[in-house]
């Protein structure tokens, strides 16, 4: 029978010249396998270098390049021109982990740039109301902290870049390393620009536009507009004219770059210089004075969550930090988030629902039934808000959250998860989170799904640090001490441009959950 | 005369659609959600359906048109082929994910000999429906594995 059956088969293959056919066919299986199994192999290396930490950093491209340099033909679509098209290979590697289980974002932290740490521009300002901050009699706080964040880089200083900025962006003259032990920095860039006008047109515009893809730009300015003629003294003017400069330098930036804008404070001893008194009052107190950091959205992400810039993203261990918030159009934070199934707060009960959940954080619930007495139901979730460059008191803010569901919903309360509240069996998800949400519906009527956004906000602390009027300084109000004349409108004018580039609200994550019956 | 190849049409429909919604048909099982997982971020279940459905058709023309003897059209010859098609495609489909798995140093041995059991049931199953969809044309077994 066995015999028939060979039989049949050959002659069929070769009596009908089939061999060919065959042959082919086994060539392509073989040839789709080699290149499957390059894929492969890709694949493989890309999770043993960021499954576990999703990051990709310097040494990690290092490997993904050699790999691919020495598999070239079988990676056409990552070749652009015989080069390594590195957005097409990093959007490769997102794509992949997005597709994972669990989904993961990576960070590619100094992958596809050719430098491991980038590159720091400082530009520090000059003006007449800024030298006093450096005073020699103060305490030192404006110093300390400049020097802070440059001692915090990683990298090799000499990479960085300094200017001095007024009525122009010039070079500072020394190194890096000159600047960091100078004992007197604005003495030592005597004579540099124009010290009475600030040209803030031309400030922001460096700032901005001088940012390249590897660089991070960062302004130490005290924030007071200034207009190129003197004799102005209409404030309505002069806010307008800020907001207009702002909005318009803004205007095509907003949409690849974030600004990370600090408030700090400092001794100021020295002549401070009121919009309508050219020739300045003398004034010896505290007053504020700003960092802004900018640089492309990816590059202020990786600025908060990578482990180089651990130190340099501590911005509320620098001394007189006051407050902080970060400008940008895009959701540029994804936190861990998870269910917690067991919690005094619940009320209610649900089941995880593992078809729908991604790895072991828990965003889909099933059997979900409402507490029989009361109707309501309430829901805990453990949230990771770490590597945000978000203060904890606008991120535990519920006003700062929209929530929506088909059901009436709130958010009853935002806390730090303390010792206490870790038990056996929500261990897991407590010690990825740093947080305990709690949302409570007043009713669950049919399977819905639950959408929490942490609305990136004009912050009140901007509207509460500008001044109208700074011509008193020795005011009994004491207001002058942590205001500034024109804040207000110069940032709006960044704010309104983000705002701009979308219909919907500005937000800093939204997190999503399904509640099945 | 178009009734088979209404025939045809479905059992090519049946096994396109097996193969795009493998993912989807698999994970219906209930298997372990951490071998699911691995299955997942592998790409496993299309390459298994892939290989499974391409046994099966591959097995199918063999018999009816290949081999395609009278001597060979009792419906326990069919059943050889059928056995012939259960030995291949899930031992082939049982390859993939353990070569996969054990140069990660994972061991998932007894959920795939569970996955094993479905790749048996899913070739039977489409085994049945791809003989019904190409054994008109066949001329000495067009009856096989049952009578017209």
């Amino acid at each position: 029978m066995l015999k028939l059956v060979f039989s049949k088969i050959v002659e069929n293959i070769f009596g009908h010249n089939k061999a060919l056919c065959l042959l082919l066919c086994i060539v392509a299986i073989s040839f789709t396998d080699c290149r499957n199994s390059r894929q492969r192999d890709f694949d493989r290396l890309l999770v043993s270098l960021a499954a576990e930490d999703g990051v990709v950093d310097y040494n990690d491209w290092q490997k993904i390049v050699e790999y691919i340099s020495s598999n070239a033909a079988h990676f056409s679509q990552f070749m652009k021109d015989d080069e390594i098209d590195a957005e097409s290979v990093k959007q490769y590697i997102s794509d992949m982990f997005a597709n994972r289980r669990p989904s993961k974002d990576i960070l590619f932290d100094g992958a596809g740039t050719g430098k491991e740490f980038l590159t720091v521009k400082l530009y520090l300002e000059r003006s007449g109301s800024m030298i006093p901050y450096d005073s020699s009699k103060g305490r030192g706080e404006f110093k300390n902290s400049i020097v802070s964040i440059l001692n915090s880089l990683p990298g090799n200083p000499e990479d960085n870049s300094i200017f001095i900025v007024n009525d122009g962006v010039f070079k500072y003259p020394k190194t890096f390393r000159d600047f960091i032990t100078d004992k007197n920095i604005f003495e030592t860039t005597k004579g540099i620009g124009n010290a009475s006008y600030t040209d803030f047109g031309c400030i922001l515009d460096s700032v901005l536009n001088r940012n390249g893809a590897d660089d991070i730009s960062i302004l130490v300015s005290d924030m007071i507009y200034s207009t190129a003629d003197v004799g102005v003294v209409n404030t309505d003017k002069i806010f307008s004219e800020a907001k207009s400069t702002t909005q318009a330098i803004m205007k095509n930036m907003a949409s690849n770059k974030s600004i990370l804008f600090v408030k700090l404070n400092s001794s100021f001893i020295g002549t401070y210089y009121p919009y309508n008194q050219p020739h300045g009052v003398q004034y010896n107190g505290m007053r504020p004075y700003y960092i802004m950091i900018v640089g492309d959205n990816a590059n202020i992400k990786r600025l908060a969550s990578s482990d180089k810039y651990k130190r340099f993203s501590q911005l509320t261990d620098l001394k007189g930090f006051e407050h902080m918030t970060l400008f940008t159009h895009d959701k540029c934070y994804t936190p861990y988030y998870s269910v917690l199934l067991s919690d005094n707060d619940m009320i209610g009960r649900m089941r995880a629902d593992h078809k729908k959940n991604d790895g072991d954080a828990i965003h889909a619930l099933t059997s979900v039934t409402p507490d029989k007495d009361s109707g309501v139901l309430q829901i805990v979730l453990s949230v990771n808000f770490n590597d945000m460059f978000v203060e904890e008191s606008y991120l535990t803010d519920i006003n700062n959250y929209d929530i929506e569901s088909d059901d009436p919903v709130e958010i009853t309360s935002i806390k730090a998860i303390e010792k206490s509240d870790i038990t056996q069996n929500n261990r897991e998800a407590m010690e990825k989170a740093t947080h305990r949400v709690v949302l409570r519906l007043k009713k669950f009527s049919h399977d819905q799904k639950v959408t929490i956004r942490l609305k990136n906000k004009f912050q009140q602390w901007i509207i509460d640090s500008n001044s109208d009027d700074d011509s008193r300084p020795d005011a009994a109000d004491r207001r002058f001490a942590s205001t500034t004349f024109s804040l207000q409108p110069l940032m709006e004018g960044i704010y309104d441009s983000y705002a701009a580039l979308s219909n919907e609200s500005l937000d800093y994550f939204v997190i999503d959950l399904f509640l099945d019956k | 005369m178009i009734k088979n190849f209404i025939f045809l049409a479905l059992g090519i429909i049946i096994t396109v659609l097996y193969v795009i919604f493998s993912t989807e048909i698999y994970e219906a099982m209930n298997l372990d959600p951490a071998f699911m997982d691995e299955m997942y971020n592998a790409h496993l279940y299309s390459t298994i359906a892939s290989t499974i459905a391409v046994t099966v058709w591959i097995v199918a023309a063999v018999y009816y048109y290949l081999i395609n003897s009278v001597r060979f059209s009792r419906w326990y010859h069919w059943l050889i082929m059928l056995l012939l098609a259960i030995l291949v495609a899930p031992s082939i489909s049982i390859y993939f994910p353990f070569s996969e798995f054990s140069e990660e140093g994972k061991d998932y041995l007894m959920q795939l000999l569970q996955f094993n059991l479905i790749n048996i049931g899913i070739t039977i199953l489409l085994f049945i429906i791809v003989s019904f969809s190409v054994r008109w044309w066949s001329t000495n077994c067009r009856h096989t594995p049952i009578p017209e």
